[in-house]
């Protein structure tokens, strides 16, 4: 004990034992256990399929390894058992059901462990116990909101490095253009699945403040969390294509103009790899073929060109221009990201913090 | 000291006033009863003096002139809310180790003792008790914390009375003990003369009467007379509210000892129930200390 602690215990000193904060962690956990420990259980779930899953296609990817099949990709008989199931077998399914199951987690933590933590205080009435207590109100909610918080971004992050890791052969192996930059997976990195879950929490707890019931706080966060995480990638994906791109012209790098049309160019939204060419890593974005004298070629012609038609391209002195954003980037933006909403989060939590001490129980 | 000191205090809800003007002081070492109707502005004006509210207008200081509801009041002052919230999911014991650990002056004996005495079962969730344990668990978490002023909102409302009379007995117990200041609501009238020595009535959000019990007590009669002549009780006797039959009158009115009433007229000592009624009765009389004489007793009479 302080001795600040010491001349407000007035003589009347509670039993030694944990410190400040352990004791207030001991309030947080013991209120808010039935949650945590429902919110773990789902995270565990999802774990787990993800730890099995991941096994699985790593065990594919040592056998790949192993037979020489990998670096460089080799489609022999031996190899084919090894490498199709990436094409066209459980691991495409895989991807998209982890796409499917993780932006749960965050919509979970803010409508059962957020919304309920300051909603159901105010109507049960039970803010006038906790706030006449010795223990400061702002500090008791600032406590709560950062404790909770905290455990929420370590489940996110570990649900999101469970996610890189289990994808990472799949990634490398399948032809389907599945990139680390594609929505599905940028999202499931522990930087923005632990920045989304902890925004998802502090924007429930400051819901659970302003609505002051339970059921709608926690509705209120479910739309807000998903209209929020569409709004996040469409944010991101406006960074991606508007924020200093790169521009190369090289003939090589027209090899598959697959990407949708749009006006006359084409979209690629691709990562250049094994299948596209282009800067290693790099996230390509819009491409087109300029001729000899440098002008744009029409889509439409462009589109009907042959397959695999570089050489005919390039005997046509058609260059194929593309733009870029760099392989290492990539992390600049997952930070960049989730560094926004952390930001955002603090702010709400502080906002909720800041109600609570202002305004009336 | 005061433990409780109140400035033209008022709170607003939407264009409502539910306390206006309320100047007071309730000084310590005292049980002082809170009561009024309902609407009267009582809560409101706990939860003012616990910070669970912030004034509209004025202003409140706790224990000697701490603001409300600030760290150093806290820690000195216990609240037992309306229907004693606690979180009805926990257990009894960890109810109470959660209080604990949300106090930094905590006597785990004086909670043992009581949590014993109460004969608990400790594992039973408190939304499984009954009205009166749970008061009773609310009030055991209050004195634990070895507040110096002790503030109980309706305290006896839900409870049957033998609860009320165990409740009491408790909160007396504590006073008897460590001398605390006690201001409780109240609409339990008959158990106000048995604990209060202090009063203040509130009435459509305003103070009505301030005063110590035996100074009020001492200051009323209740008069039996003929009816036709209650407008010549004055100005001896105050009259704060009559009822009049056909030939008789019954009549609680304030006198200023050793006022003698009139000869027709039979005089006897009124119960505290009996003046909170009259007032109650007559929300236009008040009987309130002089500005000289803030919080010590008698002032300057009945006004109409």
């Amino acid at each position: 004990m302080t001795a600040l602690a010491e001349v407000r215990a007035g003589g009347w000193r509670r039993p030694p034992g944990l410190t400040d904060l352990g004791r207030l962690a001991w309030v947080t956990w013991r209120q808010h256990r039935a949650a945590l420990i429902g919110l773990g259980l789902f995270a565990a779930a999802l774990a787990v399929y993800m730890l099995q899953a991941g096994l699985r296609v790593h065990n594919l990817w040592d056998a790949g390894v192993r037979d020489g099949c990998v670096r460089p990709v080799r489609w022999t008989n031996e190899c084919r058992p090894i490498l199709s199931p990436f094409d066209v077998g459980w691991p495409q399914d895989y991807v998209s059901q982890v796409s499917l199951w993780l932006p749960l987690f965050p919509i979970a933590a803010g409508m059962f462990l957020g919304a309920p933590l300051l909603a159901r205080e105010y109507r049960a009435g039970t803010t006038r116990f906790a706030w006449t207590q010795g223990t400061d109100r702002t500090r008791l909610v600032a406590t709560k909101i950062v404790l909770l918080g905290l455990a929420v971004l370590a489940a996110g992050a570990v649900l999101g490095v469970l996610v890189q890791w289990s994808v990472q052969p799949i990634l490398a192996l399948s032809s389907e253009h599945l990139d680390r930059w594609i929505p599905g997976l940028f999202e499931y990195t522990p930087v923005l699945e632990a920045a989304a879950a902890g925004l998802a929490f502090a924007f429930a707890v400051l819901a659970g403040v302003l609505v002051r019931h339970v059921v709608p706080a926690m509705a209120v966060t479910a739309v807000a969390t998903i209209a929020g995480s569409i709004v996040s990638y469409q944010q991101l994906y406006a960074w991606m294509t508007g924020l200093g791109l790169h521009h190369s012209a090289d003939p090589a790098l027209g090899v598959d103009p697959a990407g949708a049309m749009s006006g006359n160019v084409f979209v690629l939204h691709t990562t250049a790899g094994s299948w596209v060419p282009g800067p290693a890593g790099a996230w390509l974005d819009q491409g087109w073929y300029t001729d000899a004298a440098g002008h744009r070629v029409s889509a439409k012609v462009a589109q009907n060109l042959p397959f695999h038609s570089v050489r005919q391209l390039t005997q046509m002195h058609d260059t194929f221009q593309v733009t870029w954003q760099p392989g290492s980037r990539y992390w600049l933006f997952q930070f960049g990201q989730g560094g926004t909403e952390l930001l955002l989060a603090l702010i709400l939590g502080a906002l909720a913090v800041w109600l609570v001490r202002r305004r009336m129980a | 000291m005061n433990v409780i000191e109140t400035t033209s205090l008022g709170r607003r809800f939407g264009r409502a006033w539910a306390l206006r003007h309320c100047t007071l002081a309730v000084p310590a070492g005292q049980v002082t009863a809170l009561v009024g109707p309902n609407g009267a502005g009582k809560s409101t004006l706990l939860n003012l003096a616990m910070g669970l509210l912030s004034p509209t207008a004025g202003e409140v200081r706790v224990l000697g002139g701490q603001p409300a509801g600030s760290a150093a009041a806290l820690d000195r002052v216990a609240f037992v809310a309306q229907d004693a919230p606690l979180y009805r999911h926990l257990p009894v014991e960890d109810m109470v180790r959660l209080a604990r650990n949300l106090n930094y002056r905590w006597d785990q004996q004086r909670a043992d003792r009581r949590l014993a005495a109460l004969d608990l079962p400790r594992k039973r969730k408190i939304g499984k008790l009954s009205g009166g344990q749970q008061a009773q668990v609310a009030l055991t978490i209050a004195l634990a914390r070895r507040p110096e002023f002790l503030v109980l909102d309706e305290p006896l409302a839900p409870l049957d009375p033998l609860a009320r009379h165990e409740f009491l007995a408790a909160v007396m117990e504590a006073v008897a003990e460590d001398g605390i200041s006690v201001l409780f609501s109240s609409h339990a009238l008959t158990e106000l003369e048995r604990v209060a020595d202090y009063l203040v009535v509130l009435a459509g959000g305003r103070v009505q009467v301030a005063g110590e019990v035996g100074d009020l007590l001492a200051t009323h009669r209740a008069l039996t007379g003929p009816a036709t002549e209650v407008d010549q009780l004055g100005p001896a006797f105050e009259v704060v509210h009559s009822q009049h039959g056909r030939a008789q009158a019954q009549v609680l009115a304030r006198f200023r000892p050793p006022a003698a009433a009139p000869g027709d007229w039979q005089a006897r000592p009124v119960t505290l129930e009996e003046l909170v009624l009259a007032y109650l009765r007559e929300p236009g009389a008040s009987a309130l200390p002089g500005p000289e004489a803030l919080g010590a007793g008698l002032g300057t009479g009945v006004t109409r």
